[in-house]
């Protein structure tokens, strides 16, 4: 069993990994106010280990490679925090049980190896966990070190919890719908931040923004993984990626001064999935899946949608006018517009690209699911 | 003739037109906004040149495919024009489906948005945001087409959500004022609430009827060809659908968000709450009507909504001291004699109300900044005199119930506290309640702090316009 897998999902990794990498450079770049060959080392370093953990198909390399990742980025950060050592352990501790207990040395072996039920759900239970851990939005303070795409949680949960949850029948009952629940906390906590956004500094309400909206887009990803459904599993894969485009566009902006506000108001379209972004595919795509599997959980999708952009646009609308406050002249005055941003470009250009021409992109997922899922899931 | 008619009316000449309609705005947008992120300033004239010219070929398609619809009552334009993608059995599909109705609303579209495009490019001459208008322009024309010529309620759903989107950023147009951004985010957020009860109409639809094309769905055309949905399913159906049509067409208790939204500019609000999107309610319920003749709990609610529409934001545009308002509340209150007619099955009438309320609209919101001016030429023209204010139906009620009324009128008879009350409050208190576990506030120079995010460059605060700087500058030397 090749210990590599450069397949459909890999592929599917790849270009998120990209603009993760391109990020940890933009972040070290306005750290330190200058281009530097540091910035330029860190993301080379996480683009290198993002694509072996998204090509690996060893669990225990796989673990080797996280551990190292982090050593890196307490380099990088000179600091530890919680919510990536919990993240950490628990798919870490996932991934050895499989490996030593289960006897597992391929993740290209789960769709057809038989493992003890107790054993498949302590197994389960972990993974769901990480997922759970990388979805919370709590400190805030974390978030310009935290990824957007939350993407080993993400390479986990597709590669080891989806052909286990094929065959362990609760599985596609409670993580969807315990998902369904973590995405409508997410969306009420961006609520909460943009109608309370005037007690917030602009950058801290930037943060909780993005950690709010990141929770409720990965929220949806666990949701349409783990129904086992086709449709919602290729628009959950989509939707990651759509996330990842949105948040780095949404993030890109919002930090800008002055404030790109055609940019920004771009972004929260591609966070809000209008027709013509790839969004829009990624939640077609899970909506019409999740109405195969349950109408109750497509309306509770739809719901969240919802009350998410309705919160994102409050959220943007008290940045603007908070940042608007500050000025000391009274009165409107003619702030002008700040350029966009080589990242806010690439993506913009990215999700109208893939929106308004989607048949290849939506195959490559198709592909990719059937990847991960080894013919285990349900087609519609 | 007949040779003629039937020579225009083939497949592939109407197959052209609708491609025309559908994506000559969006083709409009998309030129303007490239030509904004490439660095280049193009100049007004340009601006409006790409614009006129990409809004009036979908407008003269448009009015095309309208008049050639009208031409042969009874030969409906169904097609699939092309499948956007496929996942296995599923297949999302860009169809049309034109007739006599649909094909009116086209119609309407197609007079009023080269016009408004044209009034706008002198209107709105050197404002900071013109080319950001026509873009806006551009994309409300393509959801506007793309939601009334849309085959499927899928492909409505997309034209609903562009019309949404583009409305809400149109009211933020003046986006150096706060208030007009804290307006588009009450319009966006009941136009959500509008999305949620079509998203709810269009699951419904799949699960029940378990496809969704209008014409296979409703027999729209030939009834015979309906699906038959039992009185449980049209019931949900029509009920999910009157509300997504009370979020767009400001009916009973939405009808405060359209005075709000009367903070974008003028060219707009006859765009979206005179003209087009005002009656994009109505014609959904019009779309739908074939179902609420199995579901007589919804006609009645139908009903029911469209009267209280039309008699409460008619008294309350009668008190309202602004131009704007006023019109806006009236567009409100016709767009409820609309649905009232929609439910007492008057489709016809329906349908004539709105176009000629749409013309009608236009023409007054456009004249309305200068109003005062044209009343006084009015008079004048009449030989001067006093103002007669004309007869109102309402002086014959007691002075008692005239002050109530009045009083009542102008709170819009509490629909927007009632709104505050049952929806918005308890949701922002969930919200807050459920971020409790959040870090909590600390008061730091008594002003309430949330933790402490990375330090940001903080960039130079420009409190003027560049040009406006160099102008004050030479002023000073």
């Amino acid at each position: 069993m090749s210990a590599w897998m450069f397949d459909a999902f890999f592929w599917l990794v790849v270009p998120v990994a990209i603009f993760e990498a391109l990020r940890v450079v933009h972040v070290m770049r306005r750290r330190e106010q200058r281009w530097a060959p540091r910035g330029l080392a860190y993301g080379g370093l996480e683009l290198a280990l993002l694509t072996m953990c998204a090509a690996t198909g060893s669990p225990l390399l796989f673990v080797v490679l996280s551990v190292l990742r982090i050593a890196i980025i307490y380099s990088r950060e000179r600091q530890w925090w919680g919510r990536r050592i919990a993240k950490a352990v628990l798919f870490g501790t996932a991934l050895v049980l499989l490996a030593v207990v289960g006897d597992v040395s391929s993740f290209a072996q789960l769709s057809h190896v038989t493992l003890d039920p107790d054993l498949r759900l302590a197994i389960l239970v972990l993974i769901c966990a990480a997922a759970v851990a990388a979805t919370v939005p709590v400190r805030v303070v974390d978030e310009p070190k935290e990824t957007l795409s939350a993407p080993l949680a993400f390479i986990v949960f597709a590669r080891v919890a989806l052909p286990l949850g094929a065959s362990t029948p609760q599985f596609a009952i409670v993580v969807p719908v315990v998902a369904a629940a973590l995405s409508l906390v997410c969306a009420l906590w961006l609520l909460s931040a943009g109608t309370r956004a005037n007690h917030f500094d602009p950058s801290v309400l930037v943060s909780e923004i993005i950690l709010c909206e990141r929770g409720v887009l990965l929220s949806f990803v666990w949701l349409g993984l783990a129904t086992g459904e086709h449709l919602s599993g290729v628009g959950a894969l989509l939707q990651w990626a759509a996330g990842v485009l949105a948040l780095l566009a949404l993030e890109a902006s919002l930090r800008r001064r002055p404030l790109p506000r055609p940019m920004a108001f771009f972004a929260l379209a591609m966070a809000v999935s209008l027709p013509g972004t790839i969004g829009f595919v990624a939640e077609d795509l899970l909506a019409h899946g999740l109405l195969e599997l349950h109408p109750l959980l497509a309306a509770a999708f739809v719901i969240v949608a919802a009350i998410n952009a309705a919160a994102l646009y409050l959220a943007l609308v008290n940045i603007i006018v908070d940042l608007q406050a500050r000025q000391t002249l009274p009165g409107p005055t003619l702030q002008p517009e700040g350029r966009p941003s080589f990242m806010m470009l690439a993506t913009a250009g990215l999700s109208l690209v893939i929106g308004l021409v989607p048949s290849p992109f939506v195959t490559g997922a198709t592909r990719a699911y059937a990847a991960v899922v080894g013919g285990t899931g349900r087609t519609n | 003739m007949d040779w003629l008619t039937h020579a225009l009316s083939s497949q592939p000449l109407l197959h052209v037109l609708t491609m025309i309609t559908l994506l000559s705005p969006a083709a409009g947008s998309f030129v303007l906004v490239l030509l904004s992120i490439s660095g280049v300033k193009p100049h007004p004239r340009w601006i409006s040149w790409v614009s006129g010219l990409t809004v009036a070929g979908a407008a003269i398609a448009a009015v095309l495919l309208a008049g050639l619809t009208w031409l042969r009552p009874g030969h409906e334009f169904d097609e699939v024009l092309w499948t956007v993608y496929a996942v296995g059995s599923y297949h999302l599909e860009v169809s049309v489906y034109v007739d006599s109705l649909s094909g009116s609303l086209t119609a309407l579209g197609g007079c009023v948005i080269p016009v408004l495009a044209r009034f706008s490019s002198r209107y709105l001459h050197h404002e900071p945001g013109y080319l950001r208008f026509f873009v806006l322009v551009g994309v409300a024309a393509t959801g506007f087409f793309w939601f009334v010529l849309g085959g499927s309620i899928d492909m409505a759903f997309v034209g609903w959500e562009l019309l949404g989107l583009s409305s809400a950023l149109l009211v933020a147009f003046f986006w150096e004022r706060s208030e007009t951004l804290v307006a588009s985010g009450r319009v966006f957020a009941t136009y959500r609430l509008a999305d949620i009860a079509l998203l709810a109409g269009m699951v419904g639809l799949h699960h029940y009827a378990g496809d969704s094309s209008w014409a296979s769905v409703l027999g729209v055309g030939n009834g015979g060809h309906a699906v038959h949905l039992g009185s449980f399913a049209a019931t949900i159906l029509g009920l999910s659908f009157l509300v997504a049509a009370m979020g767009k067409s400001a009916q009973v208790p939405l009808t405060g968000y359209v005075l709000r939204a009367m903070e974008g500019p003028t060219v707009s609000s006859a765009l979206f709450y005179g003209t087009l999107s005002i009656h994009c309610g109505v014609y959904l319920i019009l779309r739908i009507e074939p179902l609420l003749a199995n579901a007589p709990i919804a006609r009645g609610a139908v009903i029911a909504v469209g009267l209280l529409t039309a008699i409460t934001a008619s008294l309350s545009s009668r008190v309202r001291p602004d131009a704007k308002g006023a019109l806006a509340l009236a567009s409100a209150s016709q767009a409820g004699l609309m649905l009232a007619e929609a439910g007492f099955g008057w489709t016809q009438l329906a349908m004539w109300h709105m176009l000629a309320h749409g013309l009608l609209r236009l023409a007054q919101f456009l004249r309305s900044p200068s109003w005062l001016e044209d009343a006084h030429a009015r008079r004048s023209a009449l030989g001067g005199g006093s103002f007669r204010s004309g007869f109102h139906a309402e002086r014959l009620l007691p002075t008692a119930v005239r002050n109530a009324l009045y009083a009542a009128a102008l709170s819009r008879f509490g629909m927007d506290a009632l709104i505050d009350r049952l929806f918005l409050r308890p949701l922002a208190a969930l919200a807050h309640l459920v971020s409790m576990p959040r870090p909590r506030l600390r008061e730091r120079n008594g002003r309430p702090v949330v933790g402490r995010a990375e330090p940001q460059p903080e960039a130079p605060v420009h409190r003027k316009h560049p040009a406006i700087e160099a102008t004050d500058a030479r002023g000073a030397r």
